[in-house]
């Protein structure tokens, strides 16, 4: 278990407030906050690689999975790229159409979040051309531009988001990726998991997203 | 400022020191002095602060929203069509073995009758299945090789109409794939030494076992 478990080297509250750790020495699996945040939770998190090849043998549960796991990414792509709630909904389901229709030629290793983003993207940009062709120029969807400027980064952080696996990867999206911006208290609470080790297991996940993405990452 | 995380630098910016520092989450006093620190920092530093200005940034471009319910509903729906769909692909289609129901060559014999016309050698054979019969005419081409037309007459009129003929036997295999909507086919030429004639329509096969050389033997 050695450096598998979570050290309270700082801790953090709702408000922010970093405050020294408490000294107590720690129980090896007292509360949920001290579970181990090294690796993907093999147990409860299927890789997406075995989800597919169970897709492929036509498990519901597995593609219940994966559309979970991926539809908020999709439906935001196509969002972020200037569609209406509805317009996007269509092109989220399109999607993972898609996927299901080259479900047996993905490649093994096949970076499945990158993948989709690009599908719903360009899926998101015909709906715009549609629209674009369809009405008139002054009831035409605006055109956002490029809404993503590094496209290239946002696709390689959300590849390495997945790849981190559970339990960091549902905190970083609820610290850092979630629209409404919950409070410590809140991620903790949906995480199940000690408000006190938010601060500490964030800090440790983002050094594994660093491991996995290496320095080349620029503001 | 608190204790660096662990195995943390000397000067006590360490990765979650920066973290907080650059999240804004320090008072006031302890903001100040990373601050100074961080301008005055070495390149490990400054590369630290970068990346987590980087990785932020690429969160705020892209905030993930939940799609309506509605979506996961129509994808469950859609994977179940997928997959019955493909369960079905995959399933050959039934085989029906038919047996012989009228052969001219015995059958008009026993009743003591001949064929209409006597110059006119073809022989007639007609099969049953539970689901469809077969017909063929079989005229002698040469003393090894006859033609075969046939016809699939379909017990239900909704199954699909044309039908893909084989013969087999005589070590090949002959086949046809000119089948009309009336489910007609033919076999232009075939060794009169072929064993089994078989006609699918890629839901149904009926195999029927032929004797199409008769008294040639």
């Amino acid at each position: 278990m050695h450096a598998a478990w979570l050290s309270p080297a700082e801790v953090t509250d709702a408000a922010g407030r970093t405050s020294a750790p408490p000294q107590s020495p720690e129980p090896p699996s007292a509360s949920p906050a001290e579970r181990p945040v090294d690796r993907p939770d093999q147990a409860s998190e299927p890789a997406d690689a075995d989800l597919l090849r169970r897709c492929r043998d036509g498990d519901p549960q597995a593609w219940d999975l994966l559309v979970r796991r991926y539809q908020s990414l999709v439906y935001s792509v196509a969002l972020r790229n200037g569609l209406s709630s509805v317009d996007a909904a269509d092109v989220t389901q399109t999607t993972f159409v898609a996927l299901l229709d080259s479900i047996t030629r993905l490649r093994a290793g096949e970076r499945l979040a990158s993948w989709l983003m690009t599908v719903a993207r360009r899926q998101a940009w015909r709906v715009r051309r549609r629209y674009g062709q369809e009405q008139p120029a002054s009831a035409a969807v605006a055109d956002p531009g490029d809404p993503i400027a590094d496209w290239e980064q946002v696709t390689v952080v959300h590849d390495a988001l997945h790849r981190l696996g559970t339990p960091c990867r549902d905190l970083l999206v609820a610290l850092y990726f979630d629209p409404t911006t919950p409070s410590y208290a809140q991620v903790a609470e949906r995480l199940g998991r000690s408000i006190g080790g938010i601060g500490p297991m964030r800090a440790r996940c983002l050094q594994r997203m660093r491991a996995l993405l290496g320095e080349d990452l620029h503001p | 400022m608190t204790a660096d995380d662990g195995g943390g630098p000397a000067d006590g910016l360490g990765f979650a020191t920066l973290l907080d520092w650059v999240e804004g989450r320090l008072d006031a006093e302890a903001d100040a002095r990373v601050a100074a620190a961080v301008a005055a920092g070495d390149a490990r530093v400054r590369r630290t602060v970068e990346w987590l200005r980087g990785f932020l940034g690429t969160a705020q471009a892209l905030p993930l929203h939940p799609p309506p319910p509605i979506v996961g509903q129509h994808l469950r729906q859609y994977f179940a069509r997928w997959s019955s769909a493909r369960a079905t692909l995959h399933q050959p289609p039934a085989e029906h073995t038919a047996s012989l129901l009228f052969d001219s060559r015995r059958d008009l014999a026993l009743v003591g009758l001949r064929a209409a016309d006597d110059s006119d050698d073809t022989v007639h054979l007609a099969f049953s299945t539970p689901v469809a019969d077969l017909v063929l005419d079989v005229r002698r081409l040469d003393a090894a090789t006859v033609s075969v037309d046939g016809q699939v007459l379909l017990a239900e009129p909704g199954a699909a109409p044309i039908f893909e003929a084989s013969a087999h036997g005589a070590g090949g295999t002959v086949r046809a794939v000119d089948g009309d909507e009336l489910g007609r086919f033919r076999l232009p030429r075939v060794p009169d030494r072929v064993t089994e004639l078989r006609a699918g329509n890629g839901e149904i096969v009926i195999v029927a076992t032929v004797d199409l050389a008769g008294e040639q033997r």
